[in-house]
């Protein structure tokens, strides 16, 4: 009697089941896009990725006529959504924003004698969106007032200095270890959970530097708490006029961007990219977007998917050498 | 052979699979902790915690007190559990749903089929549109897109 | 800063428009359903709304969101004294008590005073912020690593009466917790620590799958197929409204449960779950009857409810005074603001009274509005217990699936709230607390970077924490707290030892 029930019972649900299944398949294909599309942001919500990524997809869900909806996939400084990205389905419904962090972890796990969660050659650069170089800082309050007083300090006490970053291997991490390779000097890492609680630190004391992007510093900035003392960009930034580059006081080798970028799995059909890309380019150009990133004080640097992996590959380059000689940190 | 006894045994085996586990990471130094440092402290913890509750486990419940009377309906929703865990991003959330309810009504609680199906295809289908659909938080759609 | 009566009726004046009252009702109720999911919880409820608000004015915006934020923190405790499900992370410890009152049918009771106790917390909390914002703010940055470290210390000194029980069984619970803590990216080195291979655990386990697993589904696990199924105690109008001995027992808790939360909450990169750890062993260990906690004691769902609320508001003290965010929530709601083109700083008072102080009339009113709610929907809910246990299981089930999949999207969250399941059971058949594992899980984060950060800062000088004046006061307190521990052990220990001289003279 039981037994016939049970029978019953799963007959009818692999009838429906079924059905349901050959519903779901008769709706896929035919012209891109179809169907609401996913964009990872391996980041938590709030962040750099995800601020501009938002106002993007919502710009580029009016230009597609399909939802497209931002998912966080958070871990590991973006391993996670990195690597979700590099085995998703290359149909086109599976997109990410990233950031120039995308370029460290194979390097990073090279180091750790790792698998490699991921390789760079597992996505295709649609288009890059922004980039922001970040800018060091220390307190109003402290004896530093030019970077060169700074490095001298540096230099008469090696490892005595404390800068704060969002995390080893991090951006801000190698940003910060790019300089010092550079000025010869040797500054004392205290890693912390990310950039606000970086910036945490230096407010209260207990670091003596960190750095940051143009929006975590410019508030601070303005009101007095933090001194910028240089920027890692190529030119000074708009917003910090005064504030002079790296490059510009004599360090050639020390550059670095939080770019974001927004990226394909590798395999995606040609067509569905040409879509893509005619589609961040408009995207970008939107008032709402504009006006988006202008309130953000970060400003849009839009690149092609051609000029954006040039700019992706010498990026990259540098920032391997960087992390390279990082090294292991103990 | 004692709850206590038993629970105490694990957590020695546990704090040994950690101890043993753990040499991969540099321990540092007191002054200057590596990754490994917190690991061996705890597992040491651990050890020492499960032997205590060995020694002094003579008068707790014997295991065979313990009663396990739902234990078959446990297995089954824990089978559930698995079972979505390995195959909704395969199959797909409503899909998966709709077996499992299908499943936990139809099977282990034996009601009529009539309100298995309702039920089932009403939570999943439902419970898909409310998430995605309306509140965007994008739900596995599986292999076959659905 | 002047808090003149000119600058709250400017507060008022702003939010008291058609427009913006209907935002905040809005953020409240979608908070409410938001807090009740198991597992989703504010921040997914922000990041969903943030793309709608980009089309809003500054302030109604950060209304909205800021309603969906403490709005939270009411509905989570709505399944949790329902049906032991955590509805967000910080309701853990309400499961306790609360679900034990359920049993009892005092259900109704017990939501009511969480509502009431939310709303005191809530509203006196507001207070705090708008007299106190900028001072505490500065308090708070002078917590650094050896500060924290300190702090949990002396906090780990209280929580260690937080569940009744053999101390070695919690104590061991804790450990536990703090290994399971322990996996992923140490982030001060870059190893992974026991994630073998799985890059989605490289941030850790996280608190909702374990939260949700160890008390929802080890719950599912235990009652389902269990023959004594929940008898239906027929809610009877009476039993909705809190007693007068429970209104007057459950004072006190959310009084301290308030100061308390405050000032955890403004503590930057803590979580709220402690706070309600922390209130529940408050409550426990002034208690004159501690044995009645975890049998449905109404200061177990009064102190840690009020305290939940009280961190979450007070969590935003250093965004609005100095605008750093010192969570992931209070991050997302400064990217609220940034993206209408305000960047919170120290400033952000001063050049934005319009925002500021709309927002705190904004939370005065909020509050009312979710009491206003909450409390009617007590007999409702309370409804939810009459249907049939075989049909509620499977369909919380699926709602903790959703929920824990939609924190991060991963599958692999999933599987981590069955493997807490399951040895949630286990731990409940062995007699183990499981609350002290969760416990575990949230502080060791916490607790190992302030330690090895503080040993960084100092080059490995342990002095750092005796030299610096918090950290100090805050280790002197912890010893004294165990000191008074032992109190009652050694005056067992003199007792016995004169029974035996005096044993021996009589002899």
């Amino acid at each position: 009697m039981r037994s016939r029930r049970v029978l019953l019972t799963v007959m009818a649900m692999v009838c429906i089941g079924t059905i349901g299944l050959f519903a779901g398949v008769a709706t896929a294909a035919d012209s891109y896009p179809n169907r609401p599309i996913q964009v990872i942001v391996p980041f938590p919500p709030g962040g750099v990725a995800d601020l501009v990524g938002r106002p993007f997809a919502a710009a580029l869900e009016k230009l597609l006529n399909q939802p497209v909806v931002i998912v966080n996939k958070t871990g590991a400084g973006g391993a996670v959504g990195h690597q979700a990205q590099a085995v998703a389905k290359p149909d086109g419904y599976t997109l990410m924003v990233a950031l120039s962090s995308i370029s460290f972890n194979p390097e990073v796990d090279n180091l750790f004698g790792r698998p490699l969660a991921y390789k760079l050659t597992d996505f295709a650069p649609i288009a890059l969106l922004s980039s922001d170089p970040t800018v060091l800082v220390v307190k109003t309050s402290s004896p530093w007032k030019t970077l060169a007083d700074f490095v001298a300090d540096a230099k008469k006490r090696p490892g005595e200095i404390k800068y704060s970053s969002s995390g080893v291997y991090g951006t801000l991490h190698v940003a910060t270890e790019m300089f010092a390779h550079d000025a010869g000097i040797k500054l004392r890492h205290i890693a912390t959970g990310g950039g606000s609680p970086a910036m945490v630190a230096l407010l209260g004391g207990h670091v003596d530097a960190t750095s940051g992007g143009p929006n975590v510093c410019i508030p601070q900035i303005k009101a007095g708490a933090i001194r910028p003392l240089a920027s890692w960009g190529d030119k000074r930034l708009a917003a910090l006029p005064d504030v002079p580059t790296f490059k510009e006081l004599g360090y050639k080798n020390t550059e670095f961007y939080i770019w974001s970028g927004f990226f394909a799995p590798a395999a995606t059909p040609p067509p569905v990219l040409k879509v893509l890309r005619e589609g961040a380019a408009k995207a970008v150009q939107t008032p709402e977007f504009k006006g988006a990133m202008e309130k953000m004080m970060t400003p849009i640097s839009y690149l092609d998917a051609p000029e954006f992996k040039k700019f992706w590959d010498n990026d990259a380059a540098r920032l391997v050498k960087a992390i390279r000689a990082i090294g292991k940190v103990e | 052979m004692t709850i206590d006894r038993l629970s105490g045994a694990f957590l020695v085996l546990l704090g040994l699979f950690v101890v043993w586990e753990r040499r991969v990471l540099p321990l540092g130094t007191s002054h200057h902790p590596g990754p490994g440092y917190a690991p061996l402290l705890l597992a040491i913890l651990l050890i020492f915690f499960g032997v205590i509750l060995i020694a002094g486990g003579k008068g707790s419940p014997r295991l065979r007190s313990i009663s396990w009377p739902e234990a078959p309906q446990a297995a089954a929703i824990l089978a559930c559990c698995i079972f979505t865990t390995l195959l909704m991003e395969e199959i797909g959330y409503r899909l998966t749903m709709f077996l499992v309810l299908g499943f936990l009504f139809g099977v282990m609680e034996r009601m009529k089929i009539w309100l298995v199906l309702t039920l089932a295809i009403g939570f999943s289908l439902g419970s898909f549109w409310l998430f995605d659909s309306l509140l965007r938080v994008p739900l596995p759609r599986g292999g076959w897109n659905f | 800063m002047e808090v003149s009566f000119q600058n709250l009726i400017l507060g008022f004046a702003t939010v008291l428009t058609p427009a913006n009252l209907l935002y905040s009702l809005l953020g409240c109720l979608i908070g409410t359903m938001v807090g009740v999911l198991p597992g989703v919880g504010p921040l997914a409820g922000i990041s969903m709304l943030l793309p709608t608000t980009f089309g809003l004015d500054a302030t109604s915006a950060i209304i909205l969101l800021a309603g969906i934020y403490y709005g939270a923190m009411y509905g989570g405790s709505t399944t949790s004294i329902l049906m032991r499900i955590p509805g967000e992370a910080a309701s853990v410890m309400t499961c306790i008590d609360g679900y034990a009152m359920a049993r009892k049918g005092r259900a109704g009771a017990a939501l009511a005073i969480s509502a009431i106790g939310s709303y005191a917390a809530g509203t006196l909390s507001v207070v705090g912020l708008m007299f106190l914002a900028p001072p505490l703010a500065r308090f708070a940055l002078g917590f650094g690593p050896p500060e924290y470290c300190s702090l949990l210390v002396c906090g780990l000194v209280v929580l260690s009466y937080m569940t009744g029980g053999s101390i070695v069984k919690n104590l061991s619970m804790i450990a536990l917790g703090l290994m399971i803590g322990m996996i992923g990216i140490d982030q001060m080195s870059g190893y992974f620590r026991f994630s073998y291979g799985l890059v989605a655990l490289g941030d850790g386990v996280g608190v909702v799958p374990v939260a949700v697993g160890l008390f929802g589904i080890s719950e599912i696990l235990a009652t389902a197929g269990s023959p004594d199924r929940r008898e239906v105690i027929k809610p009877r109008f009476r039993d909705l409204l809190p007693s007068k001995q429970e209104l007057k027992d459950s004072v006190g808790p959310i009084g301290r449960g308030t100061v308390l939360g405050f000032m955890i909450g403004i503590i930057p990169g803590s979580a709220h779950i402690i706070s309600t750890f922390v209130s529940y062993a408050l409550e426990r260990r002034m208690s004159k009857h501690p044995e009645r906690f975890g049998e449905g004691a109404i200061e177990g769902v009064a102190g840690p409810e009020s305290a939940n609320n009280a961190a979450s508001e007070g969590a935003l003290v250093p965004l609005l005074a100095l605008g750093v965010p010192t969570g992931p929530i209070p991050a997302v709601l400064l990217a609220a603001l940034m993206v209408h083109g305000i960047s919170p700083g120290p400033l952000f008072i001063k050049e934005q009274p319009t925002v500021f102080w709309g927002l705190i009339a904004s939370m005065y009113l909020g509050n009312l509005m979710l009491l206003l709610l909450n409390l009617p929907l007590v007999g409702i809910f309370v409804n939810l217990l009459r249907v049939p246990y075989r049909i509620l299981y499977p369909t919380i089930l699926l709602f903790c699936v959703v929920g824990v999949y939609a924190v991060n999207s991963s599958m692999v969250d999933v599987g981590i709230m069955s493997v807490m399941g399951i040895l949630g059971y286990l731990l409940r058949k062995m007699d183990f607390e499981t609350a002290p594992l969760v416990l575990g899980v949230v502080l060791e984060p916490i607790i190992e970077y302030s330690f090895r950060q503080a040993l960084a800062m100092s080059d490995g000088a342990y002095s750092i924490f005796v030299q610096r004046p918090i950290s100090a006061v805050f280790l002197v307190v912890a010893w004294i707290m165990i000191l008074l521990g032992l109190k009652p052990l050694i005056k067992k220990t003199r007792d016995w030892r004169e029974r035996l001289t005096e044993a021996e003279k009589s002899a």
